[in-house]
């Protein structure tokens, strides 16, 4: 019925024992307390806002269970400033006004992370990659600026600067 | 949404131990693969498993590699590998464009092939990828039991295939295509990510003089399952593969496999996407063919 599970979350070890059927983003939320990691369609997985990053790869964290975690390494919104410096994704989007209500921005930016870690980059994979985040404010059209002011601020950084925004 | 309350919940770390418990915990058991479809059937209460069978920890299931001249792709490949590897890309691009067009980035990350077709979905990309490419799935249960079955005789109907309640698909064979083999895919549906309308496979096998050898028309978003379009693909064999006999076989195709009407689209609709898809992917098919060909000269 339950299990002791210990997820490291934002580098942060957090041991607990809980029920089977308790999903990740509920863990993140209410065991860890982390609730910049949101809930939007709840059930379908559709929306993509719970969106999280899982040993380096972006995954809604409603589509998992807690248990299946156990061991893992995760980013949550609240790990990407690195030595009180924003992540390039967060000034990005500061920058370019990338948000409206900001409901859907930490799963945006989670699915960014891999991203940009990845050399799938191009203009048309950023806007295949932002098809999977619901943003019902802005139209897009300043998140695909934002990641591309993200892309330039990498870019510019040396590989040891840029190692350093992405420890999973 | 919280799923109903499960009993137990097992990860193990072998085939051997994932089969075992299978067959001991047959009645109220499921295996969860990337949990795509089914952790939102739980949540919905459509499934309510009192047992959970992990199969994420099992190393042996996540290898692609070749074997007997087949592609051997394991179950718990997650579609983000498909889609990149680079095995896949060079001899089955048709199943590289299937799994780049899964869902989203997500669920190309965490969703699985095996978990894909076990779940049968029949607006799904991979079934139309597994006919088209003749497919073979490796069944397996506890004791060393162990059956192959086509890819045709795999689906049976909506979130049906053959696999029994003690059996775990384990592999997805694909035979070697031929030197002057080539395939595209594609899929129509109204907004990014989601299941297809209509989805079209495929694959066809060049002769030295340029002529269509023999050719494989699958389709998919149809109310049953995933379908050939046999004699559509019989009409390409022998020809050039020029515009008229492409758009002979859209027709044929259009016209042979069972269409339904559903609140996303009308079936003249999905007849009349299923009629201009072919064409296209024939002709897609037939350059990447000859590139192959070219490729090993």
């Amino acid at each position: 019925m339950s299990a002791k599970v210990s997820i490291t979350i934002n580098g942060q070890l957090y041991p607990a024992t809980v029920e089977n059927r308790m999903l990740l983003v509920d863990f993140i939320r209410e065991v860890a307390g982390l609730t910049g990691t949101h809930v939007g369609c709840s059930v379908e997985g559709r929306c993509g806002v719970c969106t999280v990053v899982l040993e380096g790869k972006a995954v809604k964290s409603c589509l998992m269970l807690a248990v299946q975690a156990d061991g893992a390494r995760l980013l949550t919104i609240e790990g990407l400033a690195q030595d009180g410096r924003l992540h390039p994704i967060q000034e990005g989007f500061w920058e370019k006004h990338a948000l409206q209500c900001g409901f859907c921005t930490p799963g945006q930016m989670c699915t960014i992370y891999d991203l940009l870690k990845s050399d799938r980059r191009s203009d048309e994979e950023i806007r295949g990659a932002l098809s999977g985040v619901l943003c019902p404010c802005t139209g897009y059209v300043h998140i695909v600026e934002a990641v591309k002011a993200a892309r330039t601020k990498l870019d510019a950084m040396s590989p040891q600067e840029r190692q350093k925004f992405f420890p999973l | 949404m919280y799923p109903k309350a499960i009993e137990s919940y097992f990860a193990p770390t072998t085939v051997d131990e994932a089969l075992k418990l299978l067959t001991e915990h047959r009645n109220g058991a499921k295996l969860l693969a990337g949990g795509q479809s089914l952790m939102p059937m739980i949540k919905f209460r459509l499934v309510e498993p009192g047992c959970l069978i992990d199969l994420n920890r099992i190393p042996a299931l996540a290898t692609i590699g070749e074997a007997d001249g087949a592609l051997c792709v394991g179950a718990m490949v997650r579609h983000a590998d498909v889609a990149t590897h680079p095995l896949v890309a060079a001899s089955y691009p048709l199943l590289a464009d299937a799994a780049r067009l899964i869902g989203d980035l997500q669920i190309r990350n965490r969703g699985t092939i095996g978990g894909s077709l076990a779940h049968a979905d029949p607006s799904a990309d991979y079934p139309v990828a597994m006919l088209a490419l003749e497919a073979r799935m490796v069944l397996s249960r506890a004791g060393g039991g162990r059956r192959v079955v086509e890819a045709d005789k795999f689906f049976v109907g909506p979130l049906t295939s053959v696999l029994d309640a003690d059996e775990l698909l384990t592999e997805i064979q694909l035979p070697k295509p031929a030197a002057r083999a080539g395939g595209a895919y594609v899929k129509h549906s109204l907004v990014a990510g989601d299941f297809a309308l209509v989805s079209v496979g495929v694959q066809l096998t060049l002769r030295t003089d340029g002529r269509c050898e023999r050719a494989t028309i699958a389709i998919g978003g149809l109310p049953a399952r995933a379908a050939y379009a046999r004699q559509a693909a019989k009409l390409l064999a022998g020809t050039v593969l020029d515009d008229a006999i492409c758009a002979r076989a859209g027709q044929t195709a259009a016209g042979e496999v069972e269409v339904g009407t559903d609140v996303r689209a009308s079936e003249a609709y999905r007849r009349g996407l299923i009629a201009s898809y072919v064409p296209a992917m024939i002709k897609q098919a037939r350059e990447r063919a000859g590139a192959a060909a070219a490729a090993k000269k």
